[in-house]
């Protein structure tokens, strides 16, 4: 009795360490994605289908005719793999096969896929028409966070 | 065919400048079409190669510029039909023992129309596909790039190709137009120049001012003809000189062959004036023969006569004694005697007479040099006996058994009796001259020998044959073949002209279209056939 007392004693210290390596990853997976957008061109806030819409490639332009340019966290960082489960709603796999056949089409023009969200947000801020989504908080005072169903995060 | 020199070179060029106008019109152009696919080929295999990288990157990194970069490139290209990324699926079967792949087309720029994985190229359409393979996915980039820029620039090259070859031809012929004028020319010259030198005009002289083989040719050209020119007249000199030699050499011999014509003639008269004498000796000797024949004929019935009429003298004397004694019994005895004489001097007068008359009417006919019809038997009898009795004349000692095999059914045959009787008296006397010939050396040497002549008729179809037959010596066969040539004699000087039986060849054949012929055996005899013609 005493042994096994002592066994389970043993498997909490083992466990205990993984489950919390796993609720991090759990939470950073769930963590609320944000939206930014430069200046120039990328209205103030959006719905949900409307950004989903944008980040399927659907719409070129904006409403002053400036180009849409998306960015994005690479699909191998949490915060691509949190985008496309949240955003897209698909499979890092899906998502990328989608943008391949997009940039394929030769429509629009392909998102661009950056390491870290500081990157992303000073290339959202620094490039007219840009939109980003990201997980974390908002660094970049030059970029303005869009209002997604008029929420700062979704 | 006569194929002229500029014509032999106007085809030889033009033989070589089509050879290069279809080497450039057909052989180059489709080479160059070939190498142009190919290297556009080439070139559209590229483009999806970098396509292919381009997806392999975006997927592996999501780095689609690189791909956006490709694609933009490949869509400046104006023949681009389409590309197409094919997804290749792996899909096994449910207990996972077994998969297979198939083509899942994802997308198509431009996407108005679909196009197949399992499309190929063809004239119209090259299709190139460059494989891709990463954690994600597997697929190929299908690039469909149309040819009708090819095509334009084939048709360019064959356009190039027909002004070039057009080019070639044109410079070929001018070409070949100068090489056989430049060559044709003085060749031509050289031709009519030689034609003219052929036909005799020595100052022929061609013109050339090239200073190639055919210049030099020309120069040796007329060089030659100075010397032929120099060596004809020189020739012609020496011909005159021979000329004029031969005619005074021909001059002399003229007179040398006047005075041997002269010469001729006069031996020539003396031969035929000789043969005229020959001919007469021979004909004066047959005459010698027949005369003895005659002479015995005539003697015969004559000493029937003489004896006869001797006898009835003396029987007259007796009957005048008789008459005297007037023994009338005697006296009829011997009137009847005188008249029984008196009978037998009758009949051979009236013989000799009719010898005499036979002898006339033969040398009256024979006179006229006309055929008549002439019993062959009668005559050929008649004039064996004639050479019997003139051998015998002439020598009492000689006898001979003669045999005869008439043929009553030979009848008359139309010739010159005194002729065929010459030729058969001539063979007689041969026969019986041989046959004595051997009776007396048979006598020197006591052998037992038996001279016999034969002579027989024989009907033969249209032919009279008469055989004359001697068991003498024979001919030698190597003087068989001269027997009847004129002055060919095997008797001892004097005793034969050597005409007898030449004469007689000739009336056998020239005069009367028949053949005299010998068949001999030496030591056993020789006969003579002579064949008449019934028509002759």
């Amino acid at each position: 009795m005493l042994e096994l007392i002592h066994q389970s004693k043993q498997m909490k210290n083992f466990l205990l360490p993984i489950l919390f390596l796993l609720s991090i990853t759990v939470y950073s997976q769930n963590s609320e994605l944000t939206v930014i957008g430069n200046k120039k061109g990328v209205p103030a806030q959006l719905s949900t289908s409307n950004l989903k819409s944008i980040f399927m490639g659907n719409q070129p332009k904006w409403n002053d005719g400036s180009k849409v340019v998306i960015a994005m966290m690479k699909f191998t960082t949490d915060g691509g793999k949190n985008t496309c489960s949240k955003l897209y709603q698909k499979s890092t796999t899906d998502v990328t096969k989608h943008w391949l056949t997009v940039s394929m089409k030769g429509v629009i023009d392909a998102p661009v896929f950056f390491n870290t969200a500081a990157e992303l947000q000073n290339f959202v801020a620094n490039t007219a028409g840009a939109i980003g989504v990201f997980d974390g908080t908002v660094t970049a005072s030059t970029a303005k966070t869009v209002l997604i169903d008029g929420k700062t995060s979704f | 065919m006569f194929i002229g020199v500029k014509t032999k070179i106007l085809l030889t060029v033009l033989a070589i400048v089509l050879l290069f106008t279809i080497f450039s019109l057909v052989y180059f152009p489709s080479l160059q079409g070939r190498a142009l696919r190919t290297n556009y080929q080439s070139e559209v295999q590229n483009q999806a190669k970098t396509i292919a990288l381009g997806a392999s990157i975006a997927l592996s990194e999501q780095n689609f510029k690189g791909l956006k970069t490709a694609m933009d490139f490949v869509k400046e290209n104006e023949e681009l039909r389409f590309v197409t990324l094919i997804q290749k699926d792996t899909i096994w079967n449910t207990d996972s023992s077994s998969y297979k792949v198939e083509d899942n087309v994802m997308v198509t720029f431009p996407e108005e129309n679909t196009y197949s994985s399992n499309l190929v190229s063809s004239d119209s359409l090259i299709i190139m596909k460059a494989p891709f393979r990463t954690s994600i996915m597997d697929g190929e980039i299908m690039l469909g790039v149309s040819t009708k820029s090819i095509n334009i620039r084939q048709k360019k090259i064959r356009m190039t190709a027909l002004l070039i070859s057009g080019a070639i031809f044109l410079v070929g012929m001018l070409i070949g137009l100068w090489l056989s004028r430049n060559i044709s020319h003085p060749v031509q010259a050289l031709r009519k120049a030689a034609k003219r030198v052929g036909e005799g005009d020595l100052t022929s002289e061609v013109k050339s001012s090239s200073k190639d083989e055919i210049g030099e040719l020309a120069v040796a050209f007329n060089n030659m003809v100075k010397d032929i020119k120099k060596l004809s007249d020189l020739t012609l000199e020496q011909e005159k000189e021979k000329q004029h030699l031969l005619a005074s050499q021909n001059e002399a011999l003229e007179k040398q062959v006047e005075e041997r014509t002269a010469e001729l003639r006069q031996s020539l008269e003396n031969l035929q004036a000789t043969q005229t004498q020959l001919v007469q000796a021979e004909k004066m000797a047959s005459l010698g023969e027949l005369t003895a024949g005659i002479a015995h004929e005539i003697q015969n019935p004559l000493n029937f006569v003489n004896n006869f009429s001797e006898v009835n003298a003396e029987l007259l004397v007796e009957l005048e004694e008789e008459l005297n004694n007037g023994n009338h019994e005697e006296v009829k005895q011997l009137i009847q005697d005188l008249k029984d004489n008196e009978i037998k001097i009758v009949h051979h007068g009236k013989r000799a007479d009719t010898i005499v008359k036979n002898m006339l009417q033969h040398s009256r006919t024979n006179s006229t040099g006309v055929k008549e019809p002439t019993d062959i038997n009668a005559l050929a009898d008649e004039y064996l006996r004639l050479a019997y009795h003139g051998l015998r004349a002439k020598n009492k000692s000689f006898n001979a058994t003669l045999k005869t095999d008439y043929d009553e059914a030979v009848g008359k045959i139309n010739v010159l009796s005194q002729d065929i009787g010459r030729v058969i008296l001539n063979l007689l006397t041969n026969a019986f001259y041989v046959v004595n010939e051997k009776s007396s050396s048979a006598k020197a040497s006591e052998d037992k020998y038996e001279p016999t002549v034969s002579v027989s008729t024989k009907k033969k179809d249209d032919i009279v044959e008469i055989r004359i037959s001697d068991n003498g010596n024979g001919i030698p066969q190597k003087v068989l073949d001269k027997i009847f040539q004129p002055f060919f004699t095997t008797k001892p000087t004097g005793q034969g002209t050597g005409l007898g039986l030449s004469l007689s060849y000739d009336i056998i054949s020239k005069g009367h279209g028949g053949e005299l012929r010998a068949e001999t055996k030496e030591g056993e005899g020789t006969t003579f056939i002579v064949q008449l013609p019934y028509k002759s």
